[in-house]
């Protein structure tokens, strides 16, 4: 007999998880549902029409055996070498951060290291110009083929549709009817869902992927803990415009007010995301569920919780939760020991993404960012360890599960022009021609291997005559 | 670049030239001087013989020559560290520098084991043959693993066993080549102002200034605590081992390529092979047993002639608050104990130097973040070795004196006890992003202990017992295979040898 796992919303999320399901679990022994919230939410969040999707995701399509230029094409998105950033900083210049590497170390010391030490000699140093990703995307370059790190920009709707697609390839199911009501007993267990024909479900496990309004969880584990002290924006809204011209190869965030707003090209439009502190918009609330499995009920995505769609952490987090589950997989509505392990590994997870966002915020100019009183940032401790560390010597405390490495963070504060005292004091030990010469031949086979591409809009009609 | 900071190394000894040699490597003539302060009169500790596999990347950045190194510090390899007598009298397990078999479908391969163990131990072969270090040492056999990842002759990493005098002698070779002042003499005083240290005096008179400090004095602790007074975290109650009678002895039967750790009434006995003599030792603790009683122990159980008059040492299991603390920094015992169960020592004095490289205060400008960021992380690395230490005690069912009867009972660290119980229930060994010890670690001991999951993931559980049996006879086989192609330990150490 095949137990039902359930997933509470036939959304982007409630797919995403319904795939990644249904292709590790063995179809004789159970069998996944996914029911309709009854909502039209993605489940992530509901912050645009286009999600970014971070170059980590890619072994997750291969394990489906999606092609990423068959999901862009089937999709109808685009690619994403970086995020171009402006007015973040301080000094009003321009910011890109990339999604690929971004120079290379030598003899054991870190890139940004050799940077600090040029700069003590008054060489001016943009780590950008030795970022593949970074580079091409500054000239409009892109090749489908070209081994070159970047992100998926895909509309929600066509991009859960081919999820869902996926997932009912490998025997995921669609339940006939809406969720209309859960039967949760005395101890939190969800007895049964029952549907709006009458009909009900009797699960092993639920994934409530009902986003923020986490129609199960919100009953089963109600206690959420709020982000909002150090992330004041709680408004969002969306807009598309027309664009001419052809679309740039990566997204373009701008400081505004009291918060930012995001440009995602996307097919033939630009897509407009504005998220502030209050003002217009629809509200949401940064913060996260404690337990996001609890009994027999598994929160995932925005109904596990939700950070302002800064960075692309979402789908990111999502994915290991889902992983995490795989490696927990329960053999009976009571999971205890399970759920703890998830909890521990979502909250580090969750957290480490939050962070990232909040350091960033508080990097450059303070936009978006919590100040006192006084007009200082208000950091949780996690977050000023790691500022205070890198302000000091360009390193970065890191800790268990946290999504972002240390090259992410390096790369983020120094993009925002926080600049460190001081550097890796190896690189003293390095006379400074080899540096300047590491440093040129480096920036010589990016532009090498950037002259070699075609223009984005050409890699585009490739791919829409394909 | 400004004038080159004054560094100041008080002890020699293991980590006093380990230290040295490191900080002559990076930065000797360029950033910095090195002095070393060290006085004959005073004996060095010497307990660390056996290491961790990170000695071989502390020895590469140095540029150290593997078989050069072999041949004079009397090194032999080491694949792991045999356990006897911990969960039961008569038990033995290894606890191997490598991999039990390799996931399956993203499930760890113990899990298809214990699953597998369910359908009844008959012919199945044991979790020890699914790891080729353990077959290679059972045989005494070694070779250093391949590279190929996907050959099971790459899932397995190596050690040494040696003589840390003559190791310590080795690398102040190195560091005196690179510069290296050595002064002979005894630090009699202390000179600081404002919570920083300004020079040490030596017995003789002679002042020795600096910028910065490193306190390699063992367990005196001139510096660290003699000076700056920096508070000691015992942890007394969890290890209380206290004492241990040290001696060589010549050695008898087979080189084997592990060390091996003999649970005994009131502590237990290791036996370090090298390849001229053999090191034991008795590691006791003195609420339990005396040390004469504890004396008579190790001496009624050597294999081999007893080469010298046993040595007793006396040691306090804890770690210093903060090892970074203005300009001083300690490293070694003086930074804290953890007895040598698992060959530590040497690999946290390894860690200890990796970051003070990293975060070297060049210039002499000492950020309040760069000793932060040092005592956390270090801080970190001795708990979490805590942890896997005292789990070698509490999983246990002997309870056959008052030591094992009070081990098996005492309140463990928080820390801890989620952490077996995740594994007990379900089979769980978390990973953490810093600490040596990987999953694979705790694996062994866990299973060597008898500590069984009551349960595994349930995707496992849902296959046919007999698929497991599969996967497990499989890896057994290749690991069988593996290892009899491998030459003997003595072998491999006679070609080294012959080869100079």
């Amino acid at each position: 007999m095949s137990q039902i796992v359930a997933i509470l919303g036939a959304n982007l999320c409630g797919w995403m998880a319904a795939a990644a399901l249904a292709r590790r679990l063995p179809s004789d022994a159970y069998r996944v549902v996914v029911i309709d919230d009854g909502t039209s939410g993605d489940g992530l969040g509901d912050f645009a029409p286009v999600i970014a999707v971070p170059p980590a995701l890619g072994g997750f399509y291969a394990d489906l055996g999606i092609e990423p230029s068959a999901l862009v094409r089937a999709t109808g998105g685009g690619h994403a070498l970086g995020v171009a950033f402006g007015g973040w900083r301080k000094d009003g210049a321009a910011a890109f951060l990339s999604y690929g590497e971004t120079g290379a170390p030598l003899q054991g010391i870190a890139f940004h290291q050799l940077a600090g030490r040029l700069r003590k000699d008054g060489i001016h140093v943009r780590l950008a110009d030795y970022a593949l990703s970074a580079v091409a995307a500054q000239s409009g370059r892109f090749a489908l083929e070209a081994p070159i790190a970047h992100a998926l920009h895909l509309p929600i709707e066509r991009y859960a549709a081919v999820m869902r697609a996926a997932a009912m390839n490998f025997g995921a199911s669609c339940a006939n009817a809406p969720f209309a009501h859960a039967q949760i007993d005395a101890s939190g267990i969800v007895e049964t869902l029952e549907l709006t024909d009458s009909t009900s479900i009797a699960p092993l496990l639920v994934l409530d992927c009902s986003g923020s309004s986490a129609r199960i969880a919100s009953r089963t584990a109600p206690a959420f803990e709020d982000w909002s002290a150090w992330l004041p924006c709680d408004r969002t809204h969306t807009q598309t415009v027309s664009a001419a011209g052809a679309p740039p190869p990566y997204t373009q965030v701008d400081a505004q007010g009291s918060g930012w707003t995001a440009t995602w090209p996307l097919g033939g439009a630009d897509v407009r995301l504005t998220c502030t502190a209050g003002g217009e918009g629809t509200p949401f609330r940064a913060g996260r569920r404690i337990e996001a499995w609890r009994g027999n009920c598994i929160a995932l995505g925005a109904a596990a919780g939700l950070i302002e769609p800064l960075h692309p952490t979402a789908l990111t987090v999502l994915l290991r939760s889902l992983a995490q589950l795989i490696q927990l997989w329960p053999a009976d509505r009571r999971a205890p020991i399970e759920a703890k392990a998830f909890n521990r590994f979502t909250a580090n997870a969750m957290t480490g993404a939050r962070d990232f966002v909040i350091a960033h915020k508080a990097a450059g100019h303070g936009v978006g960012a919590s100040v006192d009183e006084s007009g200082n940032t208000v950091l949780p401790d996690s977050v000023e360890a790691k500022r205070t560390l890198f302000a000091a010597r360009g390193r970065l405390p890191m800790f268990d599960d946290e999504p972002f490495e240390e090259e992410d963070w390096a790369a983020m504060f120094d993009a925002m022009g926080l600049v460190p005292r001081r550097y890796d004091a190896r690189a003293d030990t390095l006379p400074l021609a080899t540096i300047e010469q590491h440093f040129a031949n480096h920036r010589a086979r990016i532009i090498a291997q950037v002259r070699a591409l075609p223009p984005y809009a050409h890699a585009m009609a490739e791919l829409a005559a394909a | 670049m400004g004038a080159r900071m004054q560094v100041v190394v008080v002890g020699g000894g293991t980590a006093g030239w380990m230290t040295a040699a490191t900080l002559a490597m990076s930065f000797a003539g360029r950033l910095a001087d090195v002095t070393l302060v060290e006085s004959e009169e005073i004996g060095t500790v010497g307990v660390g013989e056996a290491t961790v596999p990170h000695i071989r990347f502390f020895n590469q950045r140095l540029g150290i020559d593997e078989a050069d190194f072999i041949r004079r510090t009397n090194a032999t390899f080491k694949l792991g560290i045999e356990f006897r007598d911990w969960g039961r009298i008569g038990d033995s397990y290894i606890h191997p520098f490598g991999d039990f078999g390799h996931d399956i479908d993203g499930l760890p391969f113990h899990q298809y084991w214990a699953h597998a163990s369910r359908g009844g131990a008959d012919g199945l072969p044991t979790l020890e043959d699914c790891s080729l270090p353990i077959v290679a040492a059972r045989d005494n056999r070694f070779t250093p693993p391949l590279e190929n990842p996907r050959s099971i002759g790459s899932t397995y990493s190596y050690a040494y066993q040696f003589d840390a005098t003559l190791y310590a002698a080795y690398l102040r070779d190195y560091a005196e080549t690179r510069g290296v002042v050595r002064i002979e003499g005894r630090v009699d005083a202390v000179e600081q102002s404002a919570g920083s240290i300004d020079a040490v005096r030596l017995a003789d008179g002679r002042r020795i200034a600096g910028d910065l400090f490193i306190d390699c004095s063992g367990f005196r602790a001139l510096l660290i605590d003699g000076a700056l007074k920096v508070k000691y975290e015992d942890w007394s109650h969890w290890l209380p081992c206290d004492a241990a009678w040290a001696v060589p002895t010549a050695n008898a039967g087979a080189l084997t390529p592990y060390t091996r750790a003999t649970a005994r009434e009131a502590g237990w006995q290791w036996r370090i092979p090298l390849q001229h003599r053999t090191g034991n030792g008795h590691v006791f603790s003195t609420r339990f047993t005396d040390p004469e009683t504890a004396r008579a122990v190790l001496m009624d159980n050597l294999e081999g002639e007893a080469l010298a008059e046993p040595r007793m040492l006396r040691f306090r299991t804890g770690r210093r608050d903060r090892q970074w603390v203005g300009n001083c920094v300690a490293i070694g015992l003086s930074a804290g104990f953890l007895e040598p169960l698992e060959s530590t020592s040497i690999h946290l004095i390894q860690l200890a130097i990796g970051k003070l490289i990293e975060l070297f205060p060049s210039g002499g400008v000492f950020d309040p973040a760069d000793a932060a960021e040092f005592n956390r992380a270090m801080a970190l690395e001795y708990d979490r070795v805590r942890d896997f230490l005292v789990l070698h005690y509490c999983a246990t069912e002997r309870d056959d004196t008052p030591f094992w009867r009070y081990m098996r009972t005492m309140t463990l660290p928080s820390s801890l006890t989620e952490k077996i119980a995740e594994f007990r229930e379900r089979g769980i060994v978390a990973s953490y992003r810093e600490g040596m010890f990987l999953p694979a670690s705790w694996l062994a001991v866990y299973y060597g202990q008898r500590v069984m999951p009551d349960r595994v993931n349930q995707l496992i559980a849902d296959i046919p017992s007999a698929t497991s049996r599969a996967h497990v006879a499989r890896v057994a086989a290749a690991c069988a295979s593996a290892a009899k192609a491998m030459p003997l330990h003595e072998d491999y150490i006679a070609r080294i040898k012959a080869a100079a």
